[in-house]
Formats: C-alpha cells, sequence, structure tokens
C-alpha cells in the first residue's frame, strides 16, 4: 500500500480510532494520542506488503490494541482512580467532565474486558472480530464481556442518582 | 448474554468525546513517516551498498583462489613450495604438505571474508 493511500485511509478512521483509545486509557487524551501515533507508525511500516481490504481498519485496532498493551507495560503503576477523576477534570474540562464517570467506571476493568467492551460498544465490533483483535478465543471474549458487564451494571446501580 | 444491558446502551449512547484537532494529529503523524521513510532509505543504501560489497568480494575471491589454485597446481611436483629450514617435525611436515596446507590457508581466508560480509550485512538490517 502506497503512503498516499494509507494516509487517504488513515486520516479517515483516526478520530474514532483515537476516541476508542481515549476510552481505553480512561480519559488520558495525551497517552491516547500517543498511542495512536506509534500505532499507526507501526501500521504503516506493516502495511507495505498489504493488499487493501475491508479487514484493515480491523487490523489496525489490533494493532492499536496490542500498542496500549505494550504502553501499560512500560508504564509506572496505575494511578488510583479518584486520582484519575481529578486529571481527567482538569485536562481537558468540560469534555472530560462529561464522560468522567464512563472513563471512571472503564478504569475499573482489566485491559482485556475494557477492549471488549469499548469494540463492541463503540466500533459495534462482533464477537468474532473482538476475539480475532484480542488474539483469544470467542468464549474468552463472551466471558470478558459477560463480566465487563456485570462489573458495569454494578457501577451503574451505585451510580444511580444521576452520575451516568 | 440474555440479560438486561439496555444502562450499559445508555452509557455508550452518544459517545463522541473530543479529540486534539485532526490536522495538527495528521501532520504530527506526517513527520514521523517522513522520518521513518528517511531510516528506510537510509537502510536500503546501506544494504544496496553491503549487497555490492558481497558481489564484489565473492568475485576477488573466485579470481585469488582460482589464481592460487592454479599456482599451486601448476608448481613443479617435485621441488617443494617452501622449505623451513628447521629441524621441527610438525614444520618439517608442513614443508611436506605445503601446497594442502596453502589450500586449506586460502580457502579459510576467503570463507572469513564471506562470513565476515554476511555478519556485517546481517547487523546493519
Amino acid at each position: 500500500m502506497t503512503r498516499e493511500r494509507f494516509t487517504a485511509l488513515v486520516s479517515g478512521e483516526q478520530k474514532k480510532l483515537r476516541q476508542f483509545l481515549l476510552a481505553l486509557c480512561c480519559g488520558h487524551a495525551d497517552e491516547a494520542d500517543d498511542i495512536a501515533q506509534d500505532a499507526l507508525v507501526k501500521a504503516f511500516l506493516a502495511s507495505a506488503g498489504m493488499a487493501e481490504s475491508e479487514r484493515l481498519t480491523a487490523w489496525i485496532y489490533k494493532i492499536a490494541y496490542n500498542t496500549f498493551l505494550d504502553h501499560k507495560r512500560r508504564r509506572t503503576p496505575e494511578i488510583a482512580l479518584d486520582h484519575n477523576c481529578q486529571i481527567a477534570s482538569t485536562q481537558r474540562a468540560d469534555d472530560a467532565f462529561r464522560y468522567q464517570a464512563l472513563y471512571a467506571a472503564l478504569a475499573t476493568l482489566p485491559p482485556k474486558e475494557r477492549t471488549a467492551i469499548l469494540l463492541y460498544y463503540l466500533k459495534g465490533y462482533s464477537i468474532h472480530e473482538i476475539s480475532q483483535i484480542e488474539d483469544c478465543s470467542e468464549e474468552a471474549v463472551r466471558k470478558q464481556m459477560s463480566r465487563g458487564r456485570d462489573e458495569l451494571k454494578k457501577i451503574c446501580k451505585r451510580n444511580d442518582t444521576g452520575l451516568f | 448474554m440474555t440479560q438486561d444491558y439496555s444502562d450499559i446502551d445508555r452509557l455508550f449512547e452518544g459517545f463522541d468525546p473530543q479529540v486534539s484537532d485532526s490536522r495538527t494529529f495528521m501532520e504530527q503523524l506526517s513527520h514521523r513517516l517522513d522520518a521513518v521513510e528517511h531510516v528506510r532509505h537510509m537502510q536500503e543504501v546501506q544494504l544496496r551498498r553491503l549487497h555490492r560489497a558481497a558481489v564484489v568480494a565473492f568475485a576477488c575471491g573466485a579470481v585469488l583462489g582460482g589464481v592460487c589454485l592454479a599456482l599451486v597446481l601448476l608448481w613443479p611436483a617435485g621441488s617443494p613450495l617452501f622449505t623451513l629450514h628447521i629441524p621441527f617435525v610438525p614444520l618439517v611436515m608442513l614443508g611436506q604438505y605445503g601446497r594442502v596446507a596453502l589450500l586449506i590457508l586460502l580457502s579459510a581466508i576467503v570463507t572469513s571474508g564471506v562470513v565476515v560480509t554476511q555478519y556485517l550485512q546481517g547487523s546493519n538490517r
């Protein structure tokens, strides 16, 4: 794939990819953008011998997911949830505040469950597609989805007073 | 999956957070891709150079090896290639089997040249 074609494809998809990564990073916009840049450079390097297909978007999400896991492994331990909320609210005032509760809820999920939930609800991917992106079985994704939903449901109930 | 997850659906309904300016993001990406392409180009140039060096080394090895082999084989069979005039058994034997020793030495030099070139090529990849 040529660079022009790759750039054209990416410019159409980058906003959704960054929104997905923003949710995956629980509202840390700078970290999400860094991961998006790294993932897209990796995708560009690997796209040289690749034919153009509809699976390309899912493939970019797979690279983004793996890059996110790499970043997480390299990063210092997770910041506490309360602290997380404060950072989000001071960094990107209105928008972060709007989704603060969602980011805080997502932060309680392990990365794999968070990814499965986000790919399902934000991208509308099927269990089969998510299993390919996460490189695990469909059964494992079903379990992740179930655990993730139950956890989010609990948080929804806890915050029923209007946070969501 | 038969449970009611409508509240979770609601949670993600209309999820459209603001991200930084798309143009700036694409410009940054473009700079990174420029850097990547530059490095890739430099690597290709270096690889080409090493390929050429390997071909030249091979040709030189073949020519030199051929010339040396011809010299060794054309040397009169009766006269030794060299005499060391030292009454030490291994050196006397070396003098007797000078042709074979020289062939082994030449092969080792050519092989080492090829191996070193391959190693340099590999470490630059």
